[in-house]
């Protein structure tokens, strides 16, 4: 059966907020580990972090997009969030899932720019607020098109072509210098 | 198709979001042209973030 309009309505706000709250929940998590984990990188000089970052940026690219992929394999979890995180409840499985999503670490990472964002933040030493600006950042991001998706399907129009085609051909460029740039920054000032 | 090129197609951004992209790249630009960290830390994890959009 299904709920009068209103109440769909206000069911799906707190759906949308709920995902929301747990992937900024997440993204903090994993922003404030590796915001822990920078100190170790505390005694080398602000040269040596940008080569060892420009190393390990070039290792990554290579083994995710270029002649390494299929020969070396980066760190990931290489599975779905199951579908059981919804069960209880469809609030609390938002919840669980965007918490789950945010940390970052619990499903596939297809895409280069979570790894050069792990290596700039170990390497850049940023202060506790910019580690945690990085993970609200990273939240919004994760969340944001999810959000505007579930907002499209709530109000019955579903996921049209305007949803399903994909900008493909300039993205994994364009992430991978905004992060380099970006991180680059971060670490050399 | 394999599944990671499956994987890479199901979780790029949709076309209808592609202006999505304008944030990050906004916030980014004004950290490097500031050498603001506030702007360059939100954008680098919002790209990130986006990046990832679609993952399940």
């Amino acid at each position: 059966m299904l709920l009068p309009p209103k109440r769909r309505s206000l069911r799906d706000v707190r759906i949308v907020g709920a995902y929301f709250a747990g992937s900024l929940g997440g993204a903090l998590l994993t922003a404030l580990s590796a915001w822990l984990a920078s100190g170790f990188t505390e005694p080398l000089g602000a040269t040596s972090r940008v080569v060892l970052f420009a190393l390990a940026a070039a290792l990554i690219v290579l083994v995710k997009r270029g002649p390494l992929a299929g020969r070396l394999a980066l760190p990931e979890n290489r599975r779905q969030i199951p579908a059981e995180v919804f069960g209880a409840s469809l609030i609390r499985g938002a919840l669980r899932f965007g918490f789950e999503m945010g940390t970052g670490v619990r499903t596939y990472v297809p895409t280069a720019a979570p790894y050069l964002l792990l290596a700039g933040l170990l390497l850049a030493r940023p202060t506790l607020g910019a580690a945690l600006l990085v993970g609200l950042g990273f939240a919004l991001g994760r969340a944001v098109p999810m959000v505007v998706q579930m907002a499209s399907i709530a109000s019955g129009e579903g996921p049209s072509e305007f949803f399903l085609k994909r900008t493909r051909e300039y993205e994994p460029a364009l992430v991978i210098v905004l992060v380099l740039a970006g991180a680059g920054m971060l670490i050399w000032r | 198709m394999p599944l990671e090129a499956r994987l890479e197609r199901a979780t790029s951004v949709p076309r209808g979001l592609g202006w999505i992209w304008l944030l990050p790249a906004a916030l980014v630009g004004w950290g490097l042209a500031t050498l603001n960290a506030v702007p360059a830390a939100l954008g680098v994890g919002l790209a990130a973030g986006v990046s990832l959009s679609g993952s399940v």
